[in-house]
């Protein structure tokens, strides 16, 4: 083979094309241009994604006027609550990973038809930020308070017994063990307006039944009052005071309403009881907010449940529809206001004349409602999103565990909803569409690269 | 490009054996020198690790065999304008005048170039470099980017089909792969 080819002659090379060398050297210098600007609009594109996907919300709270450090504490704007709650979304962020600062709601919302894809958010006071409370699903999304200031939420634990109240502060992300000196099963009942003060019950627990929100209802049926003083981080037990049904803190803080089968138990901070108050039958106390602010009245809704705290049916965990009467019942003596129907849960007070309660409207949707209690004209809020964007379309969402930081309610101002701000995506999220993005970047370089060459060869 | 004297004079040195062995892989001048300005565009960006190679030559032997075979994923208009023009071949064959030896005559020549033409680019690569560039196995490993085994058992392939494709040739002693 390699004297046939040995012996075939090649022909005569034609002279090189005119200007050869010199095309040669424009198109490698033109090439390498090319590449570097390529790569250099690759790396960008990178860097940008990044930062698009990445550095919104950071790792710092999320603030009305973008970039800065939020004060906790000593908070520039009023709060105000969006004129329209966010729909469901995956992509949420957690607020381990991206605090949205002080909060105005905190809420359970999503479906569970088919999946389980509940989520317990909180939403900010002075940004539209929405944040998972990650802490809340760890422990079962068990009962938890808002701090009547938004800036944390007091978790108990709805696994079962725990040894410790978790305290999240929104600020910053931070999680504080508060002690209980034992495993118990608690329900938290109620916050004072200073913040320092909070109600819960608690009781030994019996084995787990295997059915859903044991932890609540047992110790509704059996938990003993107990008063946490935050900065110390103590409680104190309150024997008497047992089971501890639901609870309100008078306005200064000082004295505590606890309903107690039929009657609202008033006690001071040292368990010493001052009066009562009876609560009519089928009725109880608004939880946590049902001492009005002037200190004249209590607030009442029916049971939970047609057998009331003997069947330890609660409202915890259960999704807002059912539409009630709010009572009131005069602590000292006077003429309480008249009852306000249509009002599915009373979240708080902007004055002594004026509630703010969820409510639903003809078609079920879910708002926040200022109603006056001289019988003045409602004026709505909020409006929840309770369409059906839950389960990939498949269900309508719906809201549970419902509580605003009533301590901001009566400056509260309601601002234009504008886009939710959900924080950085999940990391794996963020990696993958960054990849993606730098990959579709590259292969559009590749592909205008060799498109250019060919046209360039001819 | 820093070194781009260097790259001048290495090209002005090697464009005459580099276009010979395009002319051998593409049967054709036009395509062969299109397939060397590619390859030394290439090149051009590459400068740097090639002259960092223990031999340039080699290296860039190499990079010219994978843009001839690379031209097998181009478009078809792009395969269709760089195959050989083996009709025009025996044109000039019929003017070429007598053979000057019993195998490298005219008729042979178009014979071989023509059955060339018919092989897969691996296989045409593979004879090329191995019978008329003259490389060894290591060497034409290195240019197609193979192991040597596979040099020899594309080299055996391709020389099977050559003969196939020129009953008239009768086998020599150095058709070893």
């Amino acid at each position: 083979m390699r004297d046939l080819f040995a012996t075939m002659p090649d022909d005569p090379a034609p002279p090189t094309p005119a200007g050869y060398l010199d095309t040669v050297l424009a198109r490698g210098r033109r090439s390498v241009r090319r590449r570097r600007v390529g790569a250099a609009a690759a790396w960008a594109a990178v860097l940008l994604a990044v930062a698009v996907l990445v550095v919104p919300g950071g790792s710092r709270p999320a603030t009305p006027d973008g970039p800065g450090p939020a004060t906790p504490g000593a908070p520039l704007h009023r709060p105000g609550l969006p004129d329209r709650l966010a729909g469901y979304s995956s992509l949420t962020s957690t607020v381990s990973k991206s605090p949205p600062g002080r909060a105005i709601a905190l809420y359970g919302y999503g479906n569970g038809e088919l999946f389980d894809m509940f989520q317990s958010l909180v939403v900010g006071a002075d940004s539209n930020a929405y944040r998972i409370l990650d802490a809340m699903q760890e422990r079962g999304r068990p009962s938890a308070l808002l701090a009547p200031d938004g800036t944390a939420v007091l978790l108990g634990d709805d696994r079962g017994a725990t040894g410790d109240l978790l305290l999240v502060d929104l600020s910053t992300g931070r999680r504080r063990s508060i002690p209980l000196g034992g495993p118990v099963g608690v329900r938290l009942l109620a916050w004072s307006a200073d913040g320092r003060y909070v109600a819960y019950s608690a009781a030994p627990l019996p084995a787990p039944d295997g059915n859903g929100d044991f932890v609540e209802h047992a110790v509704a049926r059996t938990g003993t009052l107990r008063l946490l003083d935050l900065s110390t981080g103590r409680s104190s037990e309150v024997p008497a005071a047992k089971p501890a049904w639901t609870a309100a803190f008078a306005p200064d803080g000082r004295r505590l309403a606890v309903q107690i089968g039929q009657e609202a138990h008033l006690l001071d901070l040292e368990g010493r009881e001052s009066g009562r108050v009876s609560i009519p039958a089928g009725r109880e106390l608004a939880a946590n907010v049902g001492w009005s602010p002037d200190g004249r009245f209590l607030a009442t809704v029916p049971w939970a449940a047609e057998d009331g705290p003997a069947g330890g049916s609660t409202s915890h965990d259960t999704f807002l529809w059912r539409a009630d009467d709010l009572g009131f019942v005069p602590v000292g003596g006077g003429s309480p206001p008249a009852p306000v129907g249509n009002i599915v849960r009373l979240l708080g007070w902007r004055s002594a004349g004026t509630v703010v309660v969820a409510a639903t409207n003809g078609s079920g949707q879910l708002s926040l409602v200022e109603v006056p209690l001289d019988g003045g004209g409602r004026r709505t809020l909020t409006r929840f999103d309770t369409g059906r964007t839950c389960e990939l379309g498949l269900q309508h969402c719906q809201v549970f565990d419902l509580q605003l930081a009533t301590g901001l309610l009566p400056e509260v101002t309601v601002r234009h909803a504008g886009r939710p701000q959900r924080g950085p995506w999940p990391v794996a999220l963020t990696a993958g569409v960054a990849v993606a993005g730098a990959g579709v970047a590259l292969l559009l370089w590749r592909v205008t690269r060799a498109a250019r060459r060919r046209r360039a060869s001819g | 490009l820093l070194d781009e004297r260097e790259y001048v004079d290495y090209v002005q040195a090697r464009t005459p054996s580099l276009r010979r062995l395009a002319h051998r892989l593409c049967g054709d001048w036009a395509a062969a020198d299109d397939l060397v300005q590619d390859c030394l565009v290439a090149l051009y960006r590459n400068w740097r690790k090639a002259a960092a190679a223990d031999s340039i030559d080699a290296y860039v032997r190499a990079m010219l065999v994978h843009a001839y075979l690379a031209e097998r994923g181009r478009s078809w208009f792009r395969r269709v304008r760089t195959a050989p023009d083996v009709a025009g071949l025996a044109d000039a064959a019929g003017r070429a005048g007598p053979p000057a030896t019993p195998l490298a005559g005219a008729e042979h020549r178009v014979d071989l170039l023509a059955a060339l033409a018919k092989l897969s680019r691996g296989q045409r690569a593979v004879l090329v470099l191995r019978y008329w560039e003259d490389l060894d196995v290591t060497q034409t490993a290195v240019a197609l980017g193979c192991s040597p085994g596979t040099v020899k058992s594309q080299t055996s392939y391709a020389i099977a089909a050559l003969r196939r494709l020129l009953p008239n040739y009768v086998p020599g002693g150095s058709d070893a792969p």
